[in-house]
């Protein structure tokens, strides 16, 4: 469904992403892991066309994105979740998620209210004002938020950072459900292995802008080293 | 008793009258953080669209408000076209080439009026139904009146109603608050925009209908309510219908207040209550979080750039530019010498105006207000004072330009917003017109004439009196003020404005006194530009209102601009080329402003870096041509020294 050839991302004159190469199928769910500052952001921004400067190939569904602005790749079925949340401050959180729905464009997508109900801990904060919430409340709104345009594939930005433990248990169990309910692919950039290993099938290894590994998650357990000289901070 | 009643009355109406046009400049700022300083000139078009179709007879009150819609449509259809040329480019750049472009745009849009409209009043009756008075209680008021009023209080409620209650005001919000996020949830950000910026030139267009009667409609209508509508918004907190709303009666009060206790003064107090208010609460009644963000912008490290052609190269051009210029009084004719004596004055005016731009990070848009000062001050003294010594003069003109930009500086520069010193400075302007105006001792509106020329008392006199002779002792102090000024820029203090501009915040961090360091910039601009006017009197011997007007203050503007605003020699070098453009179309009388708005907006949107940048990039683009074809043999000859040729 996604594929992204020799995909290079710059940020003025500094070039962040080298050369990358990316894949997830229909349905499928892959995890990119890297320390702070090995590009994972910039990746996830760079296949919404939502702020680096891009050359490459990014195909959606086959079709080449090109130019296109992030609101026709969102309308195409592509959804990312920022790390930084960005909740609105003056709607609600139903308000919040139903402001979404644009992103469906004509697709099928659940109600608000449905996916009130899957976030269980979303569910007594309906009324609540998008500024009024914690920080994880946010992060929890804005992954839920992001299932009200019906995405097709999920682009999800470091969601554990700054959670506690036992939501984050939470967060995978619910984000693994519905995916497979709603069939919907994940990219998920993450520093949390154990978090990614819950949510994905398998991995890509990025490190100062280039992917370093792929591959299944028991061939990465097969190679100690990797960890050791990529993600070990 | 009646008396105050009708005051406030006429509070009232001249409040909405201003809330019709501010309503559209607070959407368009909340929602883009959009100055919209053309709001004015839009608005005034409104009213030349209605008065085209109404004519100047009597006309039924349907046909009235149908005029006044269409009006609103058609200026709903020049924002768009606007949208789409000018301000869709200028998305991402720092605020201050969106607010010199919008500037340019009014001056654009001020000269498409003459020139359509021609530059007599017309006024037009109000239509037959609301041209009688109606007695409200034991007062006679107008019909019209009670409209205007009722028209600010409908639109008003409509605006609330809609931002606030409606989804379609939530979306418009959420775009206002984080357009960044509203794209990648698959709002059409770039429609939304579009739309926003259509209904607020709606707004102008619909309020220069509604309030076409009972004006003189001339191209200077735009001016007056585009202050009033500033001052409203900055009193009521910008980008808030509400603050706009309050913000427009209080100044109705203002001014009602001071045709009552002030007559003679009219539209005095109005300045006085800004400044006041601005000093007890410098965010407004209803203060937004917009206008607090004050982002780092990357450029501006350029006025550090070193050109690769030697320091030898530009001083030995230096020195004949300088020679040729002080030849010019042994060959060249009056009218030429008075030319390049214009420019030079010019050229130290822009040259302080870029001191704030370039290095600061401010800008002022009514800089020529510093420039009056000085040039005033200069003739004043001149005329009625000879014995003062000429340059205690200048040094006089210099102090008392540095201390009014400390007053101005103080009240805009206390929250870091260089929004409030564009308004301010407009506003100084204004107020500076209004009073030299009322001055019989500078003139009024006929100006100071007949301005001697100066005789030196050094141990030995020097006598100015001839045009060779004022012209050498322009060129001799222009260079050294310059010089002055590139030995500051160029220092420790010169970096340390530019630290400032890059980045305000971090530049605090860093333990720079950022508003000190504004406030001093600014001092020294406007020392600097009062200086320049005071030069300027005895050359030109006369000095009129023109000094204080919309287009001197952007003749600085436009030759740092022209020139180039990252280079210290770009506003001297822009406004050589200034003068020549001028020189060339002089056959074009009257067609000034639009000429001068074209260039301006031209060079925001193509060459924001001026001549200086143009020419900066063909250098880079040619040392990279040569150096790919040298590098090779060069590296192969001492590896390792390639780096730094």
């Amino acid at each position: 469904m996604l594929e992204v050839a020799h995909l290079d991302a710059f940020y003025g004159d500094g070039q962040i992403l080298h050369a990358i190469a990316l894949d997830a199928a229909e349905g499928e769910r892959v995890a990119v892991l890297g320390r702070n500052g090995a590009g994972k952001s910039t990746l996830l921004k760079s296949l919404m066309n939502a702020g680096p400067r891009v050359a490459g190939a990014i195909r959606f569904d086959g079709r080449l994105l090109a130019e296109m602005p992030s609101y026709r790749r969102a309308q195409l079925g592509l959804a990312l979740v920022p790390e930084d949340r960005r909740i609105y401050s003056h709607l609600t959180v139903l308000e919040n998620i139903a402001i979404a729905r644009y992103g469906a464009a004509g697709r099928k997508a659940m109600e608000p209210r449905q996916i009130l109900e899957r976030f269980s801990m979303l569910k007594p904060l309906e009324e609540r004002y998008g500024g009024q919430l914690s920080g994880g409340q946010q992060q929890l709104l804005a992954v839920g938020r992001a299932f009200a345009a019906g995405p097709r594939l999920l682009l999800l930005d470091e969601p554990t950072e700054g959670l506690a433990p036992v939501i984050v248990e939470q967060m995978a169990r619910e984000i693994a459900a519905i995916c497979d309910e709603e069939k919907v692919g994940l990219v998920l950039c993450e520093q949390n292995i154990w978090f990614a290993r819950a949510c994905t099938s398998r991995l890509y290894l990025i490190d100062t802008g280039r992917i370093v590994f792929s591959g299944g998650w028991d061939e990465f357990d097969r190679n100690a080293d990797l960890k050791q000289r990529y993600l070990a901070v | 008793m009646n008396q105050i009643l009708f005051a406030g009355f006429n509070a009232l109406a001249f409040g909405m009258s201003i809330f019709l046009v501010a309503a559209g400049l607070t959407l368009i700022f909340g929602i883009l953080k959009l100055l919209n300083m053309a709001q004015g000139a839009f608005f005034m078009i409104g009213a030349y669209v209605a008065f085209s179709i109404l004519g100047t007879g009597s006309s039924s009150f349907g046909f009235f408000l149908l005029a006044a819609l269409g009006a609103g449509l058609i200026v709903a259809l020049l924002g768009l076209i606007t949208d789409r040329l000018v301000l869709t480019r200028l998305r991402h750049v720092d605020y201050h080439y969106v607010l010199i472009a919008t500037f340019a745009l009014m001056m654009v849009c001020n000269g498409l009026v003459k020139l359509i409209w021609g530059v007599e009043f017309v006024s037009v009756n109000p239509p037959t139904v609301l041209d009688e008075p109606v007695e409200l209680g034991s007062l006679f008021v107008s019909r019209y009146t009670l409209f205007i009023i009722a028209a600010g209080l409908v639109v008003y409620l409509v605006m609330e109603v809609a931002l606030h209650r409606l989804w379609f005001g939530k979306l418009m919000q959420a775009l206002a608050a984080d357009s960044w996020m509203a794209g990648l949830l698959g709002l059409n950000v770039p429609l939304g925009l579009a739309l926003s910026v259509m209904v607020s030139f709606f707004l102008a267009g619909l309020a220069g209908g509604l309030l076409l009667p009972n004006q003189s409609l001339s191209p200077q209508l735009g001016d007056s309510y585009l202050l009033f509508a500033f001052f409203a918004v900055i009193i009521g907190g910008l980008g808030n219908i509400r603050g706009a709303f309050v913000g427009s009666i209080l100044l109705g009060l203002v001014s009602s207040l001071n045709t009552v206790l002030l007559p003679d003064m009219p539209g005095i107090a109005i300045y006085v209550a800004l400044a006041v208010f601005l000093f007890v609460r410098p965010t407004g009644l209803f203060p937004s979080r917009a206008t607090q963000a004050e982002p780092a912008s990357d450029e501006g490290g350029g006025s550090l750039a070193r050109s690769r052609i030697g320091r030898g190269v530009w001083q030995v051009l230096g020195l004949a530019v300088a020679a040729f210029a002080a030849s010019m009084p042994l060959w060249a004719n009056e009218g030429l010498l008075f030319l390049a004596g214009s420019t030079l004055v010019q050229g130290l005016f822009a040259l302080s105006w870029n001191i704030l731009f370039g290095y600061a990070g401010l800008a002022s848009f009514g800089h020529a207000a510093f420039f009056a000062l000085g040039a005033y001050l200069a003739g004043a003294v001149l005329r009625y004072w000879p014995a003062v010594p000429f340059l205690a003069t200048l040094l006089g003109a210099g102090a008392l330009g540095a201390a009014v930009a400390f007053v101005v500086g103080a009240l805009a520069l206390r929250r870091m917003s260089g929004i409030f010193l564009a308004v301010l400075t407009v506003a100084l302007s204004e107020a500076m017109r209004v009073l030299i105006s009322y001055s019989p001792l500078l003139g009024r509106e006929d100006g100071l004439v007949n301005i001697p020329r100066p005789v030196l008392h050094l141990p030995f006199a020097i006598d100015l009196t001839s045009s060779a002779a004022y012209f050498w002792f322009l060129l001799v102090t222009t260079a050294a003020i310059v010089a002055v000024l590139w030995w500051a820029m160029h220092g420790r203090y010169g970096r340390k404005l530019l630290s400032v501009r890059q980045d305000p915040e971090r530049a605090a961090f860093l333990g720079v006194n950022v508003t000190g360091v504004r406030i001093g910039a600014f001092m020294l601009s406007g020392g600097v530009a009062a200086v320049a006017g005071a030069l300027y009197a005895p050359w030109a011997r006369i000095v009129t209102l023109d000094e204080v007007h919309w287009l001197a203050s952007t003749q600085p503007v436009l030759n740092a601009m022209l020139g180039g605003v990252n280079s210290f020699w770009g506003p001297l070098l822009g406004s050589a080329v200034f003068t020549v453009i001028n020189y060339g179309t002089r056959t074009l009388i009257g067609l000034s402003e639009l000429i001068v708005g074209t260039i301006l907006l031209f060079i925001v949107l193509v060459a924001p870096g001026g001549i200086v940048g143009v020419l900066r990039s063909a250098e880079a683009a040619w040392i990279r041509r040569r150096g790919g074809a040298a590098a090779p043999a060069a590296a192969a000859a001492a590896p390792g020294a390639g780096a730094r040729p």
